[in-house]
């Protein structure tokens, strides 16, 4: 592939060093001569192509990242997408329960080693490993549901990724849910909280202590911020959510936007999201971006969306002080039940949930069946495929039903 | 017992000893000179010292959370050593030299042998003989810290041998060696990791008594190591710990060259040092090519200018006899001799951008006593950053500690 050097090419010595030099300026001229479009990011998460994403890094680089894979140590490497080589990238394995060493999903952070340094004025971004879900387009087709129905999402693409020439496999292009991803999110500049899942929390009262938020809520700020300009607002919004009288949980709204969280929840219960806000196993997957005293939910991570056609609407829901108290106001709970309506309505229209599936699983198919590395057998990754469009034929009847009682 | 009431206690220590008189000198037996001395005869004497060193940090402004510390975190024990060293029969000479609480405890642990006037051959854990400052001992240093070229580019001990001596009427001095790296586990197996130092210091002063060639000293080193594989490149820091300049990969040989003057005259003392090092980096590129040599250089220009004079020489009304007033500029950088391309920071660039740190530094010291030091310095900081690679400001970072040392 012919690709366009957007950073100066490193001057190497050695036995080739003279064709090597020959090799790169004849590339240079080349590539000046007729110069690539200018790539922007709707191109790079155009979700209607399986892009190629290569990486050229150290081979000790790439065999140490494999074995410290459950390490945030970061590899220098170069990335080439469509033609453009950015140079001067870090890699590093990422995930919580995805890590995987024969696959490792990884972070590309374009600033890291050059705190200005941006792609496509990006910051970062993610390549899901897709360990988790057999059928590989959870992520995408959940993220792409809840921009349609109006819930700041990041955005998703395919991408076979190749490491020193060798296929590495069939990743997903996540884009990061960053301070960039915020600000152009909501229009306006704020702190970023990143939900770290460190026990089974529900949203009870943490307590007075900000040590405990901020292990809860990882900041994802540029610069200096005091403790108390971080994590104040958090305690009270946890205060708030536990300690406001019946009849005024709305009170939180002050702390928590309300509106977004109820459609962004709205969303998951019809996904039967179960490793989300309301998960089995406490909160997870999710953002926090506060603009004054006042957060708005990002989600992030939707591999687990899409559970079960049969997974009740309100699982987790009242283990969750959030969610009870949420559904124990009048005028809350209708919005709750109007917001998973509308989701249910968005993914059955003109059946947009069974066409995107079957138009994710078409697009990736021989990109899927050709990885080397996927945790799943192809068997399973057909098997999923025909799981999700049961789920898209039949939840929407089942959570209607679930729907009725809480009218 | 509390970091606090440790610190009560080792003032208590100090104004202890210096109430205490020197012994007379003694054939044999047990005397205090200075410190507890066994003299075994004319020929052999044992002594035993040790050194406690306070910090008290006032200032830190690389540290966000070092405003909001409270007494008793500004307070740090960064030396508590205890060591002995003497003569044996008037040829060999011999340290052993512990850091009390130290998971590493061992500092010098040597034996030195006198051959003939002008050949001695040294064997054990000890400073290798590089940098003038690195040389001195963190007892009868004129800063708090070292200067960061010597602190980051210069070895500190490693186990070896050496040859060294005094010729030409003690107007040269040369030191001659061979160290090993992690030579505890792995004592010159194949697979060792080695050094080869040599260093000549030339005191054209010198009259062939000693007081000449401390007058004038002008010294040239070199070194060069065996580099294995990694990220084993130098570390820039500044002076509170903090790392501006990450290791690069590298793969081959290092060769450390280094140059210093010092003048120590009776009112006023200078002295400076210039230091290089080159780290070849052989297959380190990401495409597993050849990178250029990473190039480091740093050194410093010191002043000191004794206002009331300390040990013996009585100038100043007491308490002010001993009071230095010091000053030093030192600089630190990091680059590769790849001057063509794009320069990054990544550790497996090959043209490395140019980072850097200036530093400036003042202070007194004030010799209370034989046995009592009090320190105080304050630095500014200036990183040099000329790409604005790093995240961190242009603003000057400033940072001031005082030190109470207790040594006999």
């Amino acid at each position: 592939m012919m690709s366009t050097i957007v950073t100066g090419a490193p001057a190497k010595r050695g036995p080739l060093n003279t064709v090597r030099r020959l090799a790169a300026l004849a590339l240079l001229l080349a590539c000046s001569a007729a110069p690539a479009p200018a790539q922007t990011q709707a191109q790079l998460f155009d979700d209607t192509t399986v892009h190629t994403v290569e990486i050229v890094m150290h081979s000790r680089d790439w065999s140490d990242l494999h074995a410290n894979f459950r390490t945030n140590d970061q590899y220098p490497c170069d990335v080439i997408w469509n033609g453009v080589r950015m140079r001067n990238v870090a890699a590093r394995s990422r995930g919580n329960g995805s890590r995987y060493e024969a696959k490792p999903g990884l972070e590309l952070t374009f600033d890291y080693y050059a705190s200005q340094q941006r792609f496509l004025g990006l910051r970062s971004l993610v390549l899901d490993d897709l360990v988790t879900d057999p059928s590989m387009i959870r992520e995408a087709t959940a993220m792409a549901l809840m921009r349609r129905v109006g819930v700041p999402a990041p955005r998703v693409a395919p991408a076979r990724v190749f490491v020193n020439g060798a296929y590495a496999g069939l990743y997903m292009m996540v884009e990061p849910v960053d301070t960039v991803f915020a600000q152009k999110a909501f229009d306006r500049p704020g702190l970023l909280f990143e939900y770290r899942w460190t026990y089974p929390f529900f949203a009870s009262f943490p307590g007075e202590s900000l040590d405990t938020y901020a292990t809860l809520f990882e900041s994802r700020n540029l610069g200096v911020h005091s403790m108390a300009e971080l994590y104040t607002p958090m305690r009270e919004l946890f205060r708030t959510a536990n300690e406001a009288p019946d009849g005024a949980f709305s009170q939180l709204d002050r702390y928590l936007n309300l509106t977004g969280f109820i459609r962004a929840v709205g969303a998951a219960s019809f996904m039967a999201e179960w490793d989300g806000l309301f998960g089995y196993d406490g909160m997870n997957n999710f953002y926090l971006y506060r603009i004054g005293e006042q957060a708005h939910l990002i989600p992030w991570d939707r591999d687990q969306a899409f559970h079960a056609a049969d997974y009740p609407l309100l699982s987790g829901v009242a283990n969750n002080v959030l969610g009870r108290r949420l559904l124990e106001d009048p005028e809350l709970r209708a919005a709750y039940v109007q917001a998973v309506t509308e989701t249910t309505a968005a993914a059955e229209t003109d059946g947009w949930l069974e066409r995107e599936f079957t138009r994710q699983y078409t697009l990736i198919h021989d990109a899927a069946m050709a990885d080397p590395f996927k945790l799943a057998t192809n068997d399973a990754f057909e098997q999923a495929f025909a799981e999700l469009v049961a789920f898209a034929r039949t939840r929407p009847a089942f959570v209607a039903a679930e729907l009725a009682p809480l009218r | 017992m509390k970091k606090g009431t440790e610190h009560l206690f080792l003032a208590a220590l100090a104004l202890m000893a210096s109430a205490v008189a020197p012994a007379q000198a003694q054939d044999t037996g047990v005397i205090w000179d200075r410190r507890p001395t066994f003299v075994l005869g004319e020929t052999s004497r044992i002594e035993i010292h040790a050194r406690v060193q306070s910090d008290y940090l006032v200032r830190d402004e690389a540290d966000p959370e070092a405003t909001s510390l409270g007494f008793e975190d500004r307070l740090s024990l960064p030396r508590k050593r205890v060591g002995v060293e003497g003569v044996l029969f008037d040829r060999v000479t011999f340290q052993v030299e512990g850091e009390v609480g130290d998971d590493t405890p061992w500092r010098d642990v040597f034996a030195d042998v006198k051959v003939h006037r002008a050949l001695r051959v040294r064997a054990g854990q000890f400073k290798v003989p590089f940098s003038l400052e690195q040389l001195t001992s963190g007892t009868d240093l004129d800063f708090i810290a070292r200067a960061a070229a010597v602190t980051d580019l210069s070895p500190s001990r490693e186990i070896g041998f050496m040859l060294h001596g005094r010729v030409a009427d003690k107007a040269i001095k040369y030191e001659a060696g061979v160290f090993e790296v992690d030579a505890t586990s792995r004592l010159w197996t194949a697979g060792a990791v080695r050094t080869l130092a040599g260093r000549v210091t030339v005191a054209p002063l010198a009259d062939g008594k000693s007081r000449g060639s401390d007058a004038l000293e002008i010294s040239a080193a070199l070194l060069r190591s065996d580099q294995p594989e990694g990220r084993g490149g130098l570390n820039g820091h500044l002076v509170m710990g903090e790392t501006f300049f990450r290791p690069m990969f590298v793969n081959g040989t290092r060769t450390r060259m280094g140059a210093s003057v010092a003048w120590n005259g009776t009112r006023a003392s200078l002295r400076g040092e210039l230091i290089r090092s080159l780290d070849t980096r052989l297959g380190q590129g990401i495409d597993n090519g050849d990178l250029s040599d990473l190039v480091s250089t740093g050194g410093y220009v010191a002043g000191i200018w004794h206002l009331a004079a300390r040990d013996g020489r009585r100038w100043g009304q007491a308490p002010l006899r001993g009071l230095d007033l010091t000053g030093r500029f030192d600089r630190l950088s990091f680059g590769s001799a790849a001057q063509s391309g794009e320069a990054f920071l990544n550790p497996r660039a090959d043209r490395v951008a140019p980072i850097g740190k200036d530093a400036w530094t003042a202070g007194v010291n004030w010799y209370v006593n034989r046995w009592v030091k009090v320190q105080a310095n304050t630095v500014r900081e200036q990183i040099v950053d000329p790409l604005s690679l790093l995240p961190i400001g242009a603003a000057p970072l400033w940072s001031t500690v005082v030190r109470f040392q207790v040594a006999m």
